[in-house]
């Protein structure tokens, strides 16, 4: 295990640095797409030597904000042969990795990122422990920067298994994973300026490849959106629409919601009661409220809120089952992280 | 999946010599100035306190470090001079359950004062940092949910790292707050590694980059070790739960939960349910029509994240009981097995 270890961290820094190399300079609204392969083996005259070179990578694809899912795929194989000795020691080394993006935008300005990747490699060997010490790694990464004209509610959300090591990050959030399967996820209010992300998903395998198995595949998402604070995110939906008015976004400011009654005398006239729930709890009842009554729903700043009122009309006949209750839902964005 | 069930098997069969909650666990706060080249540094100067033990006794523990410095040009300069402090405060509460760590909270309270004689100009170009560092060692005796949840306020980073018996690892940072960052996973059973961070530095004022006298923020971390599978919260709309039971443990080896159903749902030609559907985060799992009570509907095939399961019933419609609602309903969460 420590082997490994030492191993992974060689090959991650020389990755990243090969990866960064290879990116052109970024601009405003600027991301790419790139998968790669890399193979390691000991190079000495005791170790081993390949018929491919250690390194090789796609093609940059650019990753537009349109809605387009953009691919990126990259493979190969290596055979590494011991150059003295026991020169039937061979290793066969192979990784594929591919990957889905598709950026968003709303408005005109990013929205949403998200990554979709996998990565499969195979580890066999003439030798069951050969000398050549030899990994592979598969990699797919996007990288680029988003320009932000006001501050942002920034969301990143990482759900991987345990066959691949994930790096991603969004402005001030930041998560790597190395095969341990889960997901995190964090919300940050990012300040007007130009925000870096990544998401690099990777898989690295060792020979001999126990105790996974020869061929091995994982898989990771990574999700980061870029909201307006406290803007709406499910528009205002129910019968109770006409009755209580939910307002096109929360105030960050005062840290409230406030939706109003319906303008109309003759309409607010019909209600007995509205009651307000703010993420499924009562926060508020309003009896026989006035036309345009506007109450003012308290919200945490770091919490999202989805705001219910419910109407309750006049009733026309008297017991319970003569009663008619309407409602209408809406959901914010938190203002902070 | 049969890569991950062969990993789980491997280390399940080795289980620690003798589990202890805690271990290896220390705290260390550190204040440092980086950076003088040829300046010369009076006062107090970088300070380590720690590392102290960490006990997970229940009871709140502090330990923190302050310190201050300053950094003088070489002369003739002696007049371009910085003067710097930083201070990390710490406060953690470990608790645990029957000789298992069960929860952490870790707060940071960070601060960091710069000030430089000639502003931009300064030579020394030396910054000041503070540090906050917990790290401890914990034994799971079966597979536990390890939920991370870091929040860093003001001009501060806080991080946390879980390694697993194994070496896997899920590291998280949020930084300039406010920001929150939260990490699940679920660790096997074995030794188990957790490591907190909370940071601050502020760097001295530099042509084209101004710079705050003070900076200061908090890191707050909180650790949750629980039963994969198990149910978090549960409401029920119209009485449902007389008529329905969902267990309070989903079954994780099998990606099945049981729901059970009470005599509230009758028997033979006076059963109440007329019809009972089940979704799993929305999506339809099963269907079920009159059922009588002792009878055990099974949703299969669960995914193996966090759950809500709702269970909408209609119940029949009687002359006499006018007031029953339409449809009632009964909502369960339940934590995720992986």
């Amino acid at each position: 295990m420590p082997r490994r270890t030492v191993a992974a961290a060689v090959v991650a820094a020389l990755a990243v640095v090969t990866l960064s190399t290879a990116t052109p300079a970024e601009a405003a609204n600027a991301a790419t797409l790139t998968s790669g392969v890399a193979f390691s083996y000991i190079k000495d005259a005791n170790g081993c030597s390949s018929n491919v070179a250690d390194f090789s990578d796609s093609p940059a694809t650019p990753l537009g904000f349109d809605g387009t899912p953009v691919t990126t795929s990259w493979s190969g194989n290596a055979t590494l042969t011991k150059k003295s000795g026991d020169t039937g020691d061979q290793v066969f080394l192979g990784a594929a990795a591919h990957g889905t993006v598709v950026g968003r935008s709303t408005a005109g300005s990013p929205s949403s990122i998200d990554v979709d990747g996998t990565v499969t490699t195979t580890v066999t060997s003439t030798r069951a422990n050969s000398a050549c010490s030899a990994f592979t790694l598969g990699s797919m990464r996007a990288q680029g920067t988003v320009e932000l004209s006001a501050p942002m509610l920034v969301t990143i959300d990482v759900e991987s298994d345990s066959g691949v090591g994930v790096e991603a990050a969004a402005g001030p959030l930041q998560v790597t994973t190395r095969n341990l399967a889960g997901r995190q996820s964090g919300t940050a209010l990012v300040p007007a300026g130009t925000m870096p992300f990544l998401a690099r998903i990777s898989q690295q395998h060792s020979q001999p490849p126990a105790p996974m198995p020869s061929t091995w595949t994982g898989g990771a998402q990574v999700h980061i959106t870029l909201t307006t604070p406290g803007s709406q995110t499910v528009p205002a939906k129910g019968k109770a629409a006409s009755y209580v008015a939910l307002p096109a976004a929360r105030s960050c400011a005062s840290h409230a919601v406030t939706p109003s009654v319906v303008a109309k005398k003759k309409k607010a006239k019909k209600i007995a009661l509205v009651t307000y729930y703010v993420n499924g709890i009562t926060v508020r009842k309003v009896k026989k409220p006035k036309k345009g009554a506007v109450v003012a729903l308290p919200v945490a700043d770091d919490e999202g809120a989805e705001v219910r009122a419910v109407v309750r009309l006049v009733q026309k006949k008297k017991g319970p089952q003569h009663r008619k209750e309407l409602e209408v839902t809406a959901s914010y964005a938190a203002c902070s992280g | 999946m049969p890569v991950v069930t062969s990993v789980i098997t491997a280390l399940v069969a080795v289980p620690p010599a003798s589990a202890e909650p805690v271990h290896d666990a220390t705290l260390t706060s550190e204040i440092t100035f980086v950076g003088s080249g040829s300046c010369t540094r009076s006062g107090p100067g970088d300070r380590t306190v720690g590392p102290v033990g960490v006990v997970a006794d229940g009871q709140r523990h502090a330990s923190g470090a302050s310190s201050s410095a300053r950094a003088t040009a070489p002369s003739p300069n002696t007049d371009d001079t910085t003067d710097l402090s930083a201070s990390s405060d710490t406060t953690y509460t470990a608790t645990q359950v029957a000789g298992v760590l069960s929860s952490l909270d870790v707060s940071v309270e960070m601060a960091a004062h710069l000030v430089a004689s000639k502003g931009a100009a300064n030579t020394c170009n030396t910054r000041a940092q503070g540090q906050s560092l917990l790290d401890l060692s914990f034994d799971l005796p079966a597979p536990r949910l390890v939920t991370v949840t870091v929040a860093a306020a003001g001009r501060v980073r806080g991080r946390a790292s879980v390694t697993d018996s194994s070496g896997r690892v899920a590291d998280i940072t949020a930084a300039t707050g406010p920001s929150t960052i939260r990490s699940q996973t679920v660790l096997p059973a074995g030794t188990s590694e957790l490591h907190l961070e909370g940071f601050i530095v502020l760097d001295p004022p530099s042509p084209g980059s101004p710079q705050p006298a003070d900076a200061a923020g908090s890191a707050h971390t909180t650790v949750e070790v629980q039963t994969p599978g198990v149910a978090t919260s549960e409401t029920s709309l119209g009485r449902a739960s007389t008529y329905v039971d969902l267990a309070p443990a989903r079954n994780c080896a099998g990606a099945s939960l049981a729901a059970t159903w009470d005599k509230g749902a009758g028997k033979g030609d006076h059963r109440r349910v007329k019809k009972a559907v089940f979704t799993v985060n929305g999506a339809k799992v099963a269907t079920v029509k009159k059922p009588k009570r002792k009878q055990v509907t099974t949703l299969a095939g669960l995914p193996s994240g966090p759950i809500e399961v709702v269970a909408t019933l209609k119940p029949f419609k009687k002359r006499d009981h006018k007031r029953n609602p339409d449809v009632v309903t009964l909502t369960r969460s339940y934590l995720p097995c992986q």
